[in-house]
């Protein structure tokens, strides 16, 4: 009887393999993602990294020739075209200036620790590296704030974006740092640009 | 009765036949399960992985077609939408589009409530695609996240921010698999049905050598000793059918060397007696002659001829009682039986043997038996006196009637004496042939064969005669024999002292009827 009842066991055990139907699944990576090229293209364009609502940066690239006052990149000039990239002076007053209308309907806003659009700015570069000048204390700059301005400067100094960046305001100097636009790196950014 | 009752198959809860049928079911089940899941599990997984696989590359691919301007706009990315779920591969899918706090789709809701908060996470913080399984309300969707990147340089690239997500039912797949499972359990049932026949023809294999040996043993055990078994195959069983018949004819030879030989030794026994008996009545005629002589002898003489008649007068009962149990044990004995007054039958008895002034007794009357009146006055007249002879006076014959546990009216009959009584280590063989309770008594006036004649007796009758010890200290012998007369007369009491042997009167229709209250 006993011998019967493992055996009965043993069946039972079995079951679990023939959990019916389809089942559902943890989240599971499938290859990378999607690579695209977005217009404006490289070569007319300042990048700009926003804020997106939930506090990650986004890039909005702004056709250049406008300084920021066009809203629509696809109508650029046609006279843009043929425009060396803009200096990194401007593409920073850009990002001061704020989102377009366009980019705040998609939820992009500035830091608010930014400082403001009239902030006089000036870039040095020396040794492979990028030294930002602000007329404005570094006190109250938050670390996204850092970020964004990191970025931006980054990406308009090389298309790369690997120079590293010093800020400097009216107050002192931070330590250089890099941009880092890998996402799940968000929390861990102030690793690279603390030292 | 024992061989209809042989012929009747019973299905034994726990018996062979059900423990290998339910065997060979828990087997077939077992395996037939464990193949049929096995095979469901890994087609289930190669019908949803290439369902995946093709859906999550599509997916990918047509999204890389797009070349969005950032920041995107709204109605444009629907647009974009709209293309991409045109060309859903391998099912419709609907697209949904975010960017940012922008929420596009391809359908009329703006957001998806099977994507999932860990989707989501993982389309933002990671560069990769990804995709997960969502069972809502008992339909399945895959739910693929394709976060768009966007070139930076040479072979580097970073994340727009735009996340495309495809949700696509899976009922195809659904179906599919609920065809498999449809075909598991069609394959699996009939299997275990088709796994009956084997385990009954097995059964059978092995019942019927086992059913054959039960007949068999059956009948040895009922006395035909020729029984055998028919040996077919070479397997266990057909080795236990020949040690079976080996033992059996063994046994044969062994009982009929045994029946023959005791044969041989009653024949010789009655032989003897008979060759005794001729010679024997001369000389009692001679020894009567010389005993009325014998007063004019001198004493001398006349002690050694009195000697020599008492002597002769014993060997002669001797001769007879051996006689009587050749009989029995030729099973030449006969019982005539007849309806007499059981009380009036006894007195005549002590009357005869001129005893009616030194036993007493306690005889009502008007209890009718079916007796052999020779019989019962041999079984009366040697338990009396053996209690005269061996225990000492007062011997008391008492008669009664009893009903048996089984409801047979039995006619007691009992002989008490007042002597010492029977020890206990003489008691099982008091019934026994030529015992003597006193080895040192030797020499006594009886042949020994009494008491062995009175149970053959009681048994001819379909009785039994049991010894034992009163409260008093006295022997007490009694006889209970069935008032209506034996039914079997195969004299199934077979046990020494015959305490169980009533048996063989166990099955007297009517019982009740000869009972007295």
């Amino acid at each position: 009887m006993r011998a019967r009842l493992r055996a009965a066991a043993a069946l039972a055990a079995l079951l679990p393999f023939t959990a019916c139907g389809i089942q559902e699944t943890d989240v599971i990576g499938a290859g990378g993602g999607a690579t695209v090229d977005v217009l404006p293209a490289r070569q007319i364009r300042m990048l700009l990294f926003f804020l997106s609502p939930d506090g990650r940066l986004m890039p909005s690239p702004r056709t250049v020739g406008g300084g920021g006052g066009f809203d629509d990149g696809r109508q650029a000039p046609e006279s843009a075209v043929e425009t060396a990239p803009p200096s990194v002076e401007k593409t920073v007053a850009a990002l001061l200036g704020g989102p377009t209308p366009q980019e705040r309907r998609a939820g992009m806003d500035n830091e608010p620790s930014l400082p403001g659009p009239r902030t006089r700015v000036d870039v040095a570069v020396s040794g492979g590296g990028v030294e930002l000048g602000l007329a404005a204390p570094l006190d109250g700059l938050t670390e996204r704030a850092a970020r964004q301005l990191v970025c931006t400067v980054a990406y308009a100094e090389s298309a790369a974006g690997g120079v590293p960046v010093t800020l400097r305001g009216t107050d002192g100097t931070r330590a250089p740092a890099r941009c880092d636009l890998r996402p799940d790196a968000e929390p861990a950014a102030t690793g690279t640009a603390s030292r | 009765m024992t061989a209809a009752r042989g012929r009747l198959r019973r299905i034994v809860p726990f018996g062979l036949r059900t423990r290998l049928v339910l065997a060979f079911l828990l087997v077939a089940a077992v395996s037939a399960g464990t193949t049929a899941a096995l095979t469901y599990r890994e087609a289930r997984n190669a019908v949803l992985v290439s369902a995946q696989d093709t859906a999550v590359a599509s997916f990918r691919e047509q999204v890389e077609t797009l070349a969005p301007s950032l920041p995107v706009d709204p109605e444009i990315l629907r647009e974009y939408l709209y293309v991409l779920a045109s060309k859903a591969k391998p099912h419709p899918w609907i697209v949904f589009a975010e960017y940012g706090s922008l929420r596009v789709s391809s359908s009329t809701r703006p957001t998806s409530s099977v994507i999932t908060p860990g989707l989501r996470r993982t389309a933002l913080t990671r560069s990769h695609s990804s995709f997960e399984r969502v069972v809502k309300d008992g339909v399945p969707y895959l739910t693929i996240a394709v976060p768009v990147l966007t070139r930076t340089g040479a072979g580097d690239s970073m994340p727009t921010g735009l996340v495309l997500y495809a949700v696509m039912r899976m009922s195809d797949e659904q179906a599919s698999v609920d065809a498999l499972v449809t075909a598991a359990r069609d394959g699996a049932l009939p299997g275990l049905a088709i796994a009956l026949v084997p385990a009954l023809l097995a059964a059978r294999g092995v019942l019927r050598p086992v059913r054959e040996l039960r007949e068999a043993a059956r009948s040895m055990g009922s006395g035909r000793l020729d029984a055998r078994i028919k040996v077919s195959g070479r397997d266990e069983l057909a080795d236990l059918a020949r040690t079976f018949n080996e033992s059996a004819a063994e046994l044969e030879r062994s009982v009929d060397e045994l029946q023959q030989a005791e044969a041989r030794a009653r024949r010789f026994a009655s032989d003897v007696s008979h060759e005794l008996r001729t010679p024997l009545a001369g000389m009692l005629a001679v020894t009567e002659v010389l005993d009325e002589d014998a007063d004019g002898l001198d004493p001398d003489t006349a002690r050694a001829v009195r000697l020599i008649s008492a002597e002769t007068g014993k060997l002669a009962v001797l001769v007879e009682d051996l006689m009587e149990i050749s009989r029995f044990d030729a099973r030449a004995a006969e019982l005539n039986s007849d309806e007499v007054d059981a009380a009036e039958t006894i007195r005549k008895t002590l009357l005869h043997r001129h005893w009616n002034d030194r036993v007493r007794t306690e005889l009502p009357d008007g209890i009718r038996a079916r007796l052999d009146p020779r019989r019962f006055d041999v079984v009366v007249a040697n338990l009396v006196g053996n209690a005269l002879r061996h225990g000492s006076e007062p011997v008391t014959v008492r008669l009664g009637t009893r009903t048996a546990a089984d409801g047979t009216a039995l006619l007691v009959t009992e002989v008490t004496d007042g002597g010492p009584g029977i020890r206990p280590d003489v008691l099982p063989h008091i019934f026994d042939r030529f015992y003597k309770a006193d080895a040192a008594r030797t020499r006594s006036a009886g042949s020994g064969l009494g008491l062995a004649i009175t149970q053959e007796n009681v048994r001819l009758h379909g009785g039994t005669v049991r010894a034992g010890n009163g409260p008093g200290g006295g022997a007490v012998l009694t006889v209970e024999i069935p008032l209506g007369g034996p039914i079997g007369t195969d004299g199934s009491g077979t046990d020494g002292s015959g305490t169980d042997a009533a048996a063989g009167a166990g099955h007297a229709p009517g019982a009740g009827k000869g009972a007295t209250a």
